[in-house]
């Protein structure tokens, strides 16, 4: 009886499940602290013993934040999700979690005093700015979805570089910042969650007050503007709601990743069919949820694993695994997020010339000794071995990123398909960071065998799935984030241990080109000239896949086999330009949208003027770190980062849009 | 360490750096920066032809690359030995034995040993709590210090006791939440400096921090910074600090 209860409704199971394991740990952890009449006694009496203080303002509030902050971070993605049609959205993709980050991390640096009235304020702050910022972007496109998201993830792109740029120049000052990064729900008091319950409170009155206009959005635009709703309002309004709770949670505690994107996701799953639904259930599996991981960090691992990273690497598994039971969704298709522009003022030579030039700066000039610029300081022997590999291998790295970042945009259909979303990015970062922590010391070789493996490992999985023909590739995109979001997990961890290579790892992560070998950038730039020759053979797929699976399939495409070869040939040029530079990949997302904002919008063309925009976007990124702070170093990932990042949102809002 | 022996060297990775963490021995107004410490600046070194680079392992620095400027010594320091303090004795005479100033090594080393015993004796005289060394970066984290570490070395040289005991990195420290600290029960806790001020305003309003027993019955030591990965300068300077600041309870 009770199993036929559980099919057909798998979300009391489910919860059922998880409520137990969670209370029963929470319920352990208590009763190991004190007996249940201390317990008791604690509602009216002020705590003593150490321990006494230990439960009532280490304890009871953490395991209230895990609540909390799990039924906020759920109920924020399914704001999100709905206002955007789109189960990737979630708080950190609309940009707030990157802004919040970057304020409080100025703030460390440059106010510390403002710290002590209100770090909540700045982040808060830095989070509503920086969704202004999206918001400013995507009034070109009348907050459409995908315009929203679209200019979420250049803003947290861009921010979170800005955010890198500082922690690069003063690691020692901001291990506090690294353990905000990867997340933490210790408390040492109660005024937190309570501040945090109050807004919780009253979001979820908004929320019940506004459900009819909120369910409506799943609809099309136009069915809900004959129903009386303005679309863009309440698109508007959801988002704002969506972004005010993710900024409490992540002022509160951190940055938390995952939760907003798989509460709803296994509310889906396990039925909820109704806008109102899918609210109740994925906040319940959210609290629910994170408190078992939050005990389970404390069973498993003392605690010593940060909280964003546990939800990172425990949930992104389990998600991958789900995606495939996902029920089919619509991406928002339709929404014209390519530039109207035809007729290029620009042409390929051209480019070609910029780029000639950018190398031809980024090799002679230099900084002389008293600190002024001069032309070739060095020694002309030294020339070629200290600037040459970097250009070169700044340019491959570049343009193969251009190149994956543009097919995987063409194939999808998606603005947000970047190697980053791939996935195998993240299958380096996890590789690398497993022979750092299995070894002392930093090898260089061993790290490139890591790296390489790691990507390709990821590449394969990613191809197996296709060959069997069951993956799609919004799923694969879907899959794919998930991978990066657990290595970006790990990463935190690793960041957050205090270890001294935190150095070395952060330079890495940030595209650093300063350990490239000549070696390596020779073969980087022998596979860059095998990829731009092969881009002109996937001129067909490249043209069709934009236009819809069926009509791709209409016109005689045999569409699995042109997903196996676009996604070989993606990946692979990731791969080598994750190997040589590092884990870049926001030159994937912008250096194609560049391209194509500029008028550039036949396949191969494309294809080509992105990695010529690639190529010498990382070139003169390399060569301004290099110059800047001579001889400190900014990596030039992030530069690349925050110069395409703002280069990116200007095009974005000064483009005229064709929707 | 080549200041120890009396050499200045020409240039140093992150010196800003230094001046705040490690402090001592101070380093000379003409000494050069190179950048950061993972990835010092190659023109710098070219243009200014050193006779000799010193790294430490760990910071995934290539000697090969850095060969061709000049030869290079890399310290092996913290691979996980759990002999922090004779490792870097070992590294400091190797290096002193390269530069022909063996004997100025030994000397110190001797010195170190000696003054370590004197205040071990010293100290005997008192019966000390356990101590918990500490680095406050926030009001809820504090990173611990305990075996693989330089600090562990010094204090079981001193004869006192590490409150921590729990599990640490290679390089000897541990992140850990306060309520740790709470747990650790009676002993003096030794807080690094510098603390931001920041920090140092939000511990003060935290209630946890108010309760553990080394705060209660006001046995916190501040002592000034001392590197917690240096070498033999850092363990004599630690040491001078722990002494005096134990002395005066």
């Amino acid at each position: 009886m009770s199993s036929l209860v559980a099919i057909r409704e798998p979300f009391r199971l489910t919860i059922l499940l998880l409520g137990a394991v969670a209370g029963a740990l929470t319920l352990r952890d208590a009763l190991g602290m004190l007996p249940a009449e201390d317990w008791f006694a604690l509602l009216w009496k002020e705590p003593v013993t150490p321990t006494e203080l230990l439960a009532r303002f280490a304890f009871a509030p953490q395991i209230a934040m895990a609540l909390l902050s799990g039924a906020a971070l759920a109920l924020c993605g399914v704001l999100l999700q709905q206002a955007m049609r789109n189960p990737l959205a979630e708080p950190t993709t609309l940009g707030t979690s990157a802004g919040s980050a970057l304020a409080l991390t100025a703030a460390t640096i440059f106010a510390p005093s403002w710290l002590e009235h209100g770090r909540e304020l700045i982040a808060l702050g830095g989070g509503a700015l920086a969704t202004a910022a999206v918001m400013l972007i995507a009034a070109r496109g009348r907050y459409s979805a995908s315009a929203i998201i679209l200019g979420g993830v250049v803003v947290a792109m861009t921010a979170g570089a800005a955010t890198g740029m500082l922690l690069a120049l003063f690691t020692d000052y901001l291990a506090e910042i690294f353990v905000w990064q990867s997340g933490s729900l210790v408390q040492n008091g109660d005024s937190v969650a309570l501040a945090l319950a109050a807004r919780l409170a009253v979001t979820t009155l908004l929320i019940l007050v506004f459900l009819r206009p909120l369910g409506l959005l799943s609809l099309p635009d136009s069915s809900m503007a004959s129903l009386g709703v303005r679309p863009w309002l309440v698109r508007l309004m959801t988002v704002l709601l969506g972004v005010a709770l993710a900024a409490s949670v992540a002022a509160a505690v951190g940055v938390i990743a995952f939760v907003g994107l798989a509460a709803p996701a296994f509310a889906r799953l396990t039925g909820a069919r109704t806008f109102g639904r899918l609210l109740m259930h994925s906040t319940l599996l959210g609290a629910l949820g994170l408190l078992l991981v939050d005990r389970l960090s404390a069973a498993l691992f003392d605690g010593f694993l940060p909280i964003g990273a546990m939800t990172a690497v425990i949930g992104a598994p389990v998600l991958i695994m789900l995606i495939r039971a996902l029920p089919p969704d619509r991406p928002d298709q339709t929404v014209g997020w390519v530039s109207g522009r035809d007729a290029s003022r620009l042409n390929l030579p051209l480019l070609a010339l910029i780029f000639i030039l950018a190398v031809g700066a980024s090799l002679a000039i230099g900084r002389s000794q008293h600190g002024g610029l001069s032309v070739t300081p060095v020694e002309l022997h030294y020339l070629i071995e200290f600037r040459g590999a970097r250009v070169l291998a700044s340019a491959a790295a570049g343009a193969l990123l251009a190149i994956a970042g543009g097919i995987l945009q063409r194939m999808t259909s998606n603005p947000l398909a970047a190697p980053e979303a791939l996935g195998v990015s993240g299958g380096a970062i996890m590789a690398v960071l497993l022979v750092i922590v299995s070894t002392q010391a930093v090898d260089p070789v061993l790290l490139s065998i890591g790296a390489a493996a790691g990507a390709l490992a990821v590449s394969a999985a990613l191809g197996a799935a296709l060959v069997r023909g069951r993956a799609r590739p919004e799923r694969t995109l879907l899959g794919g984030l998930a991978v990066t979001m657990m290595a970006t997990g790990w990463a935190s961890v690793f960041l957050a241990s205090g270890d001294p290579r935190t150095i070395w790892a952060m330079s890495w992560l940030s595209g650093s080109t300063y350990r490239v070998t000549e070696e390596q950038a020779l073969f980087s730039a022998g596979a860059t000239v095998l990829a731009l020759a092969i881009v002109p053979l996937l001129r067909r797929p490249m043209t069709l896949l934009p236009l819809g699976i069926e009509t791709a399939a209409g016109l005689g495409m045999r569409v699995p086999r042109a997903w196996s070869v676009s996604f070989l040939v993606a990946a692979s040029c990731t791969a080598v330009a994750t190997m040589v530079v590092g884990p870049l990949s926001f030159i994937g997302l912008s250096a194609p949208h560049v391209a194509r904002l500029l008028g550039f919008r036949h396949a191969t063309q494309q294809l080509w003027a992105a990695a010529s925009v690639g190529a010498t976007i990382m070139v003169l990124a390399d060569w301004l770190g290099r110059i800047t702070i001579y001889p400190w170093e900014i990596p030039a990932g992030i530069i690349a980062a925050v110069v395409g990042g703002l280069h990116l949102g200007l095009l974005l809002c000064k483009g005229r849009r064709s929707v | 360490m080549l200041l120890s022996l009396g050499i200045t060297p020409r240039a140093v990775a992150d010196i800003a750096g230094y001046r705040v963490w490690a402090v001592s021995p101070p380093l000379p107004e003409s000494v050069l920066d190179l950048g950061s410490r993972g990835e010092p600046s190659m023109e710098r070194i070219a243009t200014i032809k050193p006779d000799l680079i010193v790294t430490a392992s760990g910071y995934g620095l290539d000697a090969n690359r850095l060969q061709r400027f000049a030869p290079v010594e890399t310290l092996k320091l913290y691979e996980g030995s759990a002999t922090a303090l004779s490792d870097t004795a070992r590294e400091f005479v190797r290096l002193a034995a390269h530069l022909g100033r063996r004997p100025q090594a030994e000397e110190r080393i001797a010195k170190l040993s000696t003054d370590l015993a004197a205040m071990r004796a010293e100290l005997a005289t008192r019966k000390l709590p356990r101590v918990a060394v500490v680095s406050l970066f926030d009001d809820r984290h504090a990173r611990v210090y305990g075996r693989n570490g330089l600090f562990q070395d010094v204090l079981d040289q001193l004869g006192v006791e590490n409150a921590w005991t729990g599990a640490t990195s290679a390089w000897g420290f541990a992140t850990v939440s306060f309520e740790k600290l709470v747990t650790l029960g009676d002993c003096i806790i030794v807080s690094l400096q510098p603390v931001p001020a920041n920090v140092k305003i939000r511990i003060q309003q935290s209630r946890l921090w108010a309760a553990l027993p080394a705060v209660r019955r006001q046995q916190v030591i501040n002592i000034p910074a001392v590197w917690p990965f240096g070498g033999i300068a850092a363990a004599d300077r630690f040491a001078g600090f722990l002494r005096g600041s134990l002395l005066r309870l």
